[in-house]
């Protein structure tokens, strides 16, 4: 977002907002005298952009695990029903037996 | 056969509320708890919502947009899962400040009051103040100056801020 806002000079982005709180000298280096960062804070930049990645999975698992308890206890409940609908109409209505 | 079904039911029941504890152990991990619905996300689970307000003329992402199902109110989670710290930064309240700002003029009345930043292992729950709203407009309105200035000194003096700057090494004001 930083980039993006800094090419039009009207706009600020919300994490250019937090780069100026957290120092105003480096955020003008940065994004208005595009002073180049070592390759080691680039490789940790793209930490942290693997680290949001990996937040955004732990997320959609979260998700998944709660649909596939809805699915599971549906399941059971239906297991349940379907055994006792079998077991009533067993003994309310019991089959005659077959004999010669 | 009885016997059979009550198994069945039993370990299907028994699955799904293993399912519940490792949920609800993940979402004290996220942040993201699991009675909200996530509106987007700039975290790869959804697609990001720009948020832009062009009278302010600020904009931005936040990682994710959620809306709490109890209250239908919408409000902003902010990760940063690589920072231990215990105590909140003051650049990512600005930061979180900033959406909230957004969500305001987006959502109106359906907008929280508050936001929510989620370090590794703790979390802080942001109150939306007038004081943070005018802070926030105050630095949007810093940074456009600070884009024709000739020079900006560095304002703070934490070393520890100076250590962790990718910049130090081209910075004549450097703590460090």
């Amino acid at each position: 977002m930083g980039g993006r806002g800094s090419r039009d000079t009207n706009w600020v982005s919300a994490s250019e907002i937090g780069s100026y709180e957290y120092c105003a000298r480096a955020y003008w280096l940065e994004q208005v005298q595009h002073t180049e960062r070592p390759a080691a804070t680039g490789s940790r930049l793209a930490d942290g952009t693997g680290h949001h990645r990996a937040h955004g999975r732990r997320v959609a698992w979260q998700r998944r695990l709660v649909r596939a308890a809805v699915v599971l206890v549906c399941a059971a409940i239906l297991v349940l029903v379907v055994h006792a609908t079998r077991h009533w109409r067993r003994t309310t209505h019991p089959i005659p037996e077959f004999s010669l | 056969m009885t016997g059979q079904a009550a198994v069945l039911a039993a370990v299907l029941a028994a699955l799904g509320l293993v399912a519940v504890v490792a949920a609800w152990l993940l979402s004290r991990t996220t942040g993201v708890r699991g009675d909200v619905t996530v509106l987007a996300s700039d975290a790869g689970y959804l697609t990001p919502e720009t948020l832009e307000d062009p009278d302010l003329r600020i904009r931005g992402r936040p990682d994710y947009l959620v809306r709490d199902r109890a209250t239908g109110r919408v409000y902003p989670i902010e990760v940063k899962p690589t920072r231990d710290a215990t105590v909140l930064y003051e650049s990512d309240a600005l930061q979180l400040a900033a959406y909230m700002v957004l969500l305001e003029s987006r959502y109106g009345p359906e907008f929280a009051g508050y936001g929510v930043v989620r370090y590794r292992a703790a979390e802080f729950r942001v109150p939306f103040t007038a004081e943070l709203r005018r802070k926030c407009i105050a630095a949007a309105e810093a940074i456009r100056e600070a884009r024709r200035a000739a020079v900006i000194h560095r304002s703070h003096e934490i070393r520890a801020k100076c250590w962790a700057c990718g910049v130090r090494r081209a910075c004549e004001e450097s703590l460090a």
